[in-house]
């Protein structure tokens, strides 16, 4: 399979920097480049936002794709309320889609609305504390290194997903045309969204037929104020964190975001020292959606505008929710299939070859000087020791071993 | 062949609690034992670790792996622990009312640890207090 997430190696100058800000030790630099182990990878986004020489790059869909689809549909992401104090802006992002050659616009915020009433209902319905699963990074991290808390995540798909199912037969029945001639395309914010579109979790086949990056599409809503939208007022706060902490009076939610904040709350979690808690609502980016590794606004800037966007919109369009309500199924809801574990961290299915390879790394974490310089392209000591023994580094990279000698 | 890791353990060290059992937990994904093998050895490691922390002058934990069993071992160096009995029951605590404060302290370690291994031991004097408590690996706990 094509590498989604790739590297320009005439730009990667091998500084680590990437490497170090990898929440699961997923970066290796090896020959100067850094070079990625996608088994470990959760696509949180953190190594492009931290690399300063733009040297990641993502494959998104080529736009002669959507020639084949009579009907061109165009799915926002949340993060666009950080992008628009008001409708009327929200309005001028719809029309740039429009000029693009979309037929449809939508906005998240209706099948947002919708969702949280089904969450609500949910999570009172065992005495479990419940993990939202609107963000895929969230769910790979639990798959990876935390899975026997897989049983904690909600069972609800991602609101992209849920949303792409809905617009299908809306836009179908408003065209009368049959639902394989629609193309919905989604505009991704981040990362985490956009290979889940790519590489499906909890279902077969993703219900979005192209995805984009965000920042490529839409760069700016300066001189466009125009249109009507799709924005349901109840629905605006899930663009960012603390969406479910506002709606749910009984202070028995917990917000966190930002990856490495989350999987201390996981540890937490998994110690069982988190409880009276019933919904854990975590976002991998800093300030949830509006924080996506391809938007353009400062997270806390768009922060305020969803704030504003918010104050600035009247009421629900009760009849745009009543029309999602009715074309939406139980189903629809849910992840089709289970998420399962991922054990990519296990070094070998056999517990003698596997005790003898932890017991090799200890002895070469013996002889390495233990402050975790990076300096050989591995995160940290132990993960050098690891990659000697399986092969990937050999301990002369290690910059001290090599002056001891 | 068997695999030893020590760890230092710092009294009053709230900082850095949990990272000792948090090591742990990833040396026995690697090794690659089922998940609900590795929470209830994760559990007691962090109970043992917060005791450490909570309760003593300081000291350290210690697990060693082979193929047969995982034993954890915690040891410091005192001031040891009054009443054994009491320790061992459930919802007794000698916690100061700020580490309570803090979230710790429910009287929940030692019960809990002993409810999640295979064999428990303990021995405690002014000099220190050791917590041994092993379990045997079986077909099923390898995933």
């Amino acid at each position: 399979m094509k590498h989604l997430v790739d590297i320009h190696s005439e730009r990667c100058i091998g500084c680590t920097r990437c490497m170090r800000a990898c929440p699961t030790e997923a970066i290796r630099i090896i020959n100067n480049k850094a070079s990625l182990i996608q088994d470990h990878c959760i696509y949180c986004g953190n190594c492009i936002i931290n690399c300063h020489k733009s040297a990641y790059k993502v494959y998104s869909d080529s736009f002669a794709n959507l020639n084949k689809y009579q009907i061109k549909v165009a799915i926002v992401p949340l993060a666009i309320f950080g992008m628009v104090a008001d409708e009327a802006e929200l309005g001028g992002i719809y029309k740039i889609l429009y000029n693009y050659g979309f037929d449809e616009v939508f906005d998240l915020s209706g099948i947002c609305s919708l969702l949280s009433e089904k969450v609500n209902e949910y999570i009172y319905n065992s005495d479990k504390t419940y993990i939202l699963t609107h963000c895929p990074t969230i769910v790979r991290l639990i798959q990876l290194k935390y899975p026997i808390l897989l049983e904690n995540l909600l069972p609800f798909d991602f609101p992209f997903e849920i949303g792409a199912k809905v617009i299908r037969k809306i836009v179908s029945d408003k065209y009368q045309i049959s639902e394989a001639k629609i193309g919905i395309s989604y505009i991704s914010e981040c990362l985490s969204n956009f290979i889940a579109v790519k590489e499906p979790l909890g279902k077969q086949g993703s219900n979005i037929d192209n995805v984009f990056l965000f920042n490529d599409l839409i760069r700016n809503n300066l001189d466009k104020k125009t249109g009507l939208t799709n924005l349901v007022k109840s629905g605006v706060h899930f663009c960012q964190t603390g969406a479910y902490q506002h709606i749910n009076k009984n202070n028995d939610v917990l917000t966190v975001d930002g990856i490495k904040q989350v999987d201390e709350v996981m540890e937490n979690l998994y110690l069982n020292k988190i409880n009276a808690v019933k919904l854990i609502e975590a976002y991998s980016c800093v300030g949830g959606c509006v924080g996506g590794n391809f938007t353009i606004e400062n997270t806390f800037v768009a922060k305020w505008k969803a704030s504003q966007l918010f104050e600035h919109t009247k009421t629900n369009d009760d009849e745009l929710l009543n029309q999602y309500r009715k074309s939406l199924t139980d189903n629809d809801y849910l992840f089709s299939e289970l998420v399962n574990p991922l054990s990519s961290y296990q070094l070998s299915d056999n517990i003698k070859q596997s005790l003898n390879k932890m017991s090799k790394i200890n002895q070469i974490l013996k002889q390495l000087p233990n402050i975790d310089c990076c300096a050989c392209g591995s995160p940290s000591c132990h993960a050098f020791a690891e990659d000697v023994v399986n092969k990937v580094k050999t301990i002369d990279e290690c910059h001290f071993f090599r002056k001891e000698k | 062949m068997d695999i030893t890791y020590d760890f230092e353990v710092y009294a009053n060290d709230y900082q850095n609690a949990g990272n000792a059992s948090s090591e742990i937990k990833k040396y026995l994904m690697q090794i690659g034992f089922t998940t609900k093998f590795i929470r209830k050895i994760v559990i007691c490691a962090y109970e043992a670790e917060m005791n450490i922390v909570i309760h003593s002058l300081g000291g350290k934990l210690t697990i060693t792996i082979d193929n047969k069993k995982i034993i954890l071992t915690s040891t410091d160096k005192g001031p040891g622990i009054k009443d054994l009995d009491l320790a061992l029951s459930e919802g007794y605590s000698t916690a100061t009312e700020a580490v309570r404060e803090m979230g710790f302290g429910a009287g929940m370690g030692l019960p809990n640890m002993k409810k999640n291994c295979k064999f428990f031991e303990i021995d405690s004097s002014s000099k220190g207090t050791i917590v041994k408590l092993s379990w045997e690996i079986k077909d099923e706990t390898f995933s």
